[in-house]
């Protein structure tokens, strides 16, 4: 059976199968469905449209969700302190809080208003694999940069940032520019790092929708993998650890669809971004010659810093929020972009419509239609989006398409429009035109339409 | 008649809208067209919908953005009804400001306690510090239900709030630590380590917190709490901080360093509420904008109300408390005087409803809500003393009633007054959808 043949059975639909010319615009005709995350979606155009519940919570569920967001939004501090519930911060940390970087349930922006790192982080790893199939952590700094500290803790390094312009122009001649970052990383506080240390920036992107992505099924998923078609698009699965089950599985969540489960990547961040160990992790991430590190007080005595209790309520209340609806549904100019986007090929990755399943941790994330627009796959993007680093069978050039439901709000919620998994596109605009690998034929579709295409497509996206 | 005409058409139209409030400026509208919203079924959203296309009235004369005009006609308000209204903004900003005066005098009166303690720390004088302490804080409780509107107390930048009173608060990054071993870390802190910062001042405590993120956590109501009472070491009652952590060859190391910190700390808390006090007089531009856009002004003061009652009292310092059952998971936790002062913030709350303050007692947010619904004012009213009777009824000390199972005294009590509130937050929606004002009493509060 074929690619195309799978997916008309699932979606009876011809979104998806790409091959360009293939597809007509009549595709999109039938009218625009606002609702983005199905019964999961909430109409909202506010700071607050990343932050709802979904609806028909028990009153058990709302109080978990209650209780997630406030531990996704309070500080932690250092070990021993009187509030031992929030104490154990680092020693090594990026972020005080889930809501340093997932700044109203969005993402926050690389830098803060003063200059310093905010939003975005560096993995590292060096040549080769861990036992568990993922990236090989440096031995002296382990997989990720820390460029905080508790008092009296040397941090592992201070990072740097530069961007330089690169000029660009589009079919009809309009100039753009874009800027190229370069990242540098020195004070390596505990010496140098291994030869052949390889750095991905990263910033944390918003939390909406999670439970939805993590109900659709694997078999939906693994029926959009296909090798390359004649545009060069192809889409494979990452399968990644989870530590819960001790076996390699589907990865779906992250830049690299590197982790599992919300639930994992949660306690992932917990003590890789904050410091705060938990039963999954429950090993701190100093290492042997971190001597301060090690030393430091461990916070949460007499349980994990992160109780099972407080990592569950976290867990449930990002699986819990809900999708913002589809704006403009009626708006030409948006049908427009919305047929575009489809005809430039951005559908064969950034797939409209998936369904979930009948596992979620809630009523009305189960059996529903919704339109992340992402296929959940990895792609690779080209040389000028790659990081080079592996992470599991992600390559350095993969990426896992990210959903773009939400995508229009970004700015009423964030006030920023940074982009891409560095935030280094300052618009959407931008952000398609970094676009390389296998998008490269999309974004000429795109770089080589008249203005007005240009505008229509943008204003579908903001639609979103 | 006619203006329920005009409301009734506006509704035909199917229009949707939502704002998000900004501050003096007011309700911005955003209008969505769209046919079938039946599937907008979310608890809160619901009622924030003010201007959904409902044809049950639910939210009478929905289309806040019209009032915001300030245009008699458009909003469906008579002259009196403004002139009204506006009585009530004025009141409202004239008690506030006068609670920012005094919370400022009380800060000032609490230095002069302080400075006394510590030109000769004993344990009477510290005795007199923390009552001080206690005392100065009086006023501060009775403005916190005029938060969550990006007024001056808590717009960001600069957000004054978060330096003012922040929790929870890094210990161990101000000073020495006990852990649960009982084993004093003498090396923690800016205290005792002049390394990292020689000088103490606020300048310096700004810059050394920036570089380790941009959250403060060492400055503050409870910063102070902590530098008078020390960490809570016992399940159960206050920190045990000895006088002699101030007295030179005393037995802790770098008491001068420590009472410097205690003393920078407390100007810091009189600078920023300087600064909120100042927002407030009534010749500065935000008190002119806010009474001058009375509809604007009326939902901000219902959403400062709503969300304090329901989303940070109710939720944020009772719920989160009452599901993690952590002894110390309360915002007095050195000096465990956690329930004086949230039963200070819901007479606050009853005091900004009703319009009083101190002997003030001018026109109310109630007699607007009496005159659109009585009813409504009296299970609203109702609902406040029920509220302020729950606090009152927790047995103190808050470390001991929420430990234990759920049919425990004290978690019994701590259930009903977190529900109290939270019933008493959709009230004050409820109240505000009378006036024909549409808040979002669910929004959580910008981070």
């Amino acid at each position: 059976m074929t690619r195309c043949a799978v997916l008309a059975i699932l979606l009876l639909a011809a979104n998806g199968c790409s091959g360009g010319a293939a597809t007509s615009d009549a595709a999109v005709a039938a009218p625009p469905d606002p609702k983005s995350g199905g019964a999961a979606t909430v109409l909202d155009v506010t700071a607050n449209s990343y932050s709802n519940s979904i609806a028909g919570l028990s009153d058990e569920q709302a109080g978990d969700f209650s209780f997630g967001h406030s531990i996704f939004s309070q500080n932690w501090v250092t070990a021993p302190a009187t509030t031992s519930g929030t104490d154990g911060l680092g020693p090594l940390y990026n972020a005080r809080a889930c809501s340093t970087c997932h700044s109203q349930d969005g993402r926050s922006p690389p830098f803060s208003s003063s200059g310093g790192l905010l939003g975005l982080l560096f993995r590292l790893s060096i040549p080769g694999r861990a036992d568990n199939g993922g990236p090989n952590p440096d031995p002296v700094y382990g997989d990720q940069l820390r460029q905080f500290a508790i008092l009296k803790v040397p941090a592992d390094g201070t990072p740097h940032v530069a961007y330089a312009e690169t000029p660009g122009k589009y079919g009809d001649g309009t100039d753009f520019s874009l800027q190229t970052p370069t990242y540098n990383i020195d004070g390596w506080n505990y010496g140098k790092p291994s030869a052949g240390l390889m750095i991905s920036p990263r910033t944390g992107p918003s939390v909406i929708g999670l439970g939805l992505l993590e109900a659709v099924p694997e078999e939906e998923i693994l029926a959009h993998v296909h090798p390359p078609d004649a545009d060069g698009v192809s889409g494979v699965p990452n399968h990644v650890w989870d530590a819960a089950l001790q076996k390699t599985v589907l990865g779906r969540i992250g830049w690299k669809a590197n982790q599992p489960t919300t639930l994992q990547q949660t306690a992932a961040a917990f003590v890789g971004d904050i410091g705060i160990t938990g039963s999954l992790f429950p090993t701190g991430t100093c290492t042997s010659t971190m001597t301060a590190c090690l030393h430091a007080a461990s916070g949460g005595d007499p349980d994990f810093e992160l109780t099972d209790d407080r990592w569950k309520a976290v867990g449930f209340y990002m699986k819990s929020l809900a999708v913002p609806g589809r704006r403009d549904i009626d708006d030409p100019r948006a049908l427009q972009g919305e047929a575009l986007f489809q005809r430039f090929g951005c559908t064969s990755c950034h797939l409209p419509t998936l369904h979930t399943g009948a596992d979620a941790v809630a009523d009305v994330l189960k059996n529903q239609t919704i339109h992340p627009y992402t296929d959940l796959l990895l792609h690779d993007m080209g040389p000028d989006l790659a990081d080079g680093r592996p992470d599991f069978e992600a390559t350095g050039s993969q990426w896992r398409t990210t959903p773009l439901w939400g995508i229009g709000l970004l700015q009423t919620v964030n006030h920023h429009a940074f982009l891409l998994h560095d935030g280094r596109a300052r618009g959407v605009a931008e952000a398609i035109l970094w676009h390389g690998g296998e998008a490269a034929t999309a974004r000429e579709n795109f770089r080589l339409a008249d203005a007005s295409e240009r505008s229509a497509l943008l204003k579908f996206l903001e639609s979103l | 008649m006619i203006l329920t005409f005009v409301i009734k058409k506006v509704m035909n139209s199917n229009r949707v809208c939502a704002f998000r409030s900004s501050g003096p400026k007011g309700p911005q509208m955003t209008k969505i067209t769209t046919k079938n919203l039946r599937w907008l079924a979310v608890a809160g959203l619901a009622a924030a919908a003010g201007c959904s296309d409902s044809k049950d009235g639910a939210a009478p004369g929905g289309e806040a953005g019209a009032m915001g005009s300030g245009d008699a006609g458009a909003g469906g308000e008579s002259s009196a009804d403004l002139s009204a209204r506006s009585a009530v903004v004025k009141n409202y900003a004239s008690n506030l400001a006068q609670g920012y005066a005094d919370s400022v005098a009380d800060e000032k009166a609490f230095k002069t306690v302080i400075d006394a303690f510590l030109a000769a720390p004993t344990e009477a004088t510290l005795t007199a510090a923390r009552d001080s302490w206690l005392e100065s804080r009086a006023h501060y409780m009775l403005t916190e239900g005029a938060r969550f509107y990006n007024g001056p107390i808590d717009d960001d930048p600069p957000n004054h709030e978060a330096v003012i009173n922040s929790w929870p608060l890094d210990e161990a990054y101000i000073d020495y630590t006990t852990d649960a071993q009982g084993v004093v870390d003498e090396t923690s802190g800016v205290v005792n380590n002049p390394d990292i910062l020689k000088d103490i001042t606020f300048k310096g405590l700004d810059d050394l917190n920036a570089q380790g993120g941009d959250e403060n956590i060492s400055s503050g109501y409870h910063a102070v709490e902590f530098l008078l009472w020390g960490q809570a070491l016992k399940k159960v009652g206050p920190g045990e901080r000895p006088a002699t952590d101030y007295v030179i060859g005393g037995p802790r190391k770098n008491p001068d360093r420590r009472g410097t910190y205690l003393g920078v700390a407390v100007d810091g808390l009189i600078s920023h509420l300087t600064a909120v006090r100042d927002a407030w007089t009534p010749k500065a531009k935000y008190r002119v904008d806010f009474e001058a856009d009375t509809a604007a002004a009326l939902t901000n003061m219902f959403t400062g109300l709503a969300k304090f009652s329901k989303g940070e009292l109710g939720s944020e310092r009772l719920a989160a408390a009452y599901k993690s059952k952590e002894r110390h998971d309360q915002h007095d936790c050195f000096s465990s005087e956690t329930l004086v002062d949230y039963e200070r913030d819901a007479r606050g709350i009853q005091d900004i409803y009703l319009g009083n303050y101190g002997d003030n007692d001018g026109p109310g947010m109630d007699e607007l809500v009496h005159a659109a619904d009585p009813a409504l004012d009296t299970k609203l009213k109702a609902q406040i003393q029920t509220s302020i009777d729950a606090i009152v009824a927790i047995p103190k000390p808050f470390e001991d009633a929420i430990a234990g199972d759920d049919d425990s005294k004290g978690r019994v009590k701590i259930k009903a007054a977190l529900d109290a509130l939270t019933a008493q937050g959709d009230l004050f929606g409820k109240a505000a959808a009378a006036l024909g004002l549409t808040i979002r009493v669910d929004d959580p509060p910008e981070e």
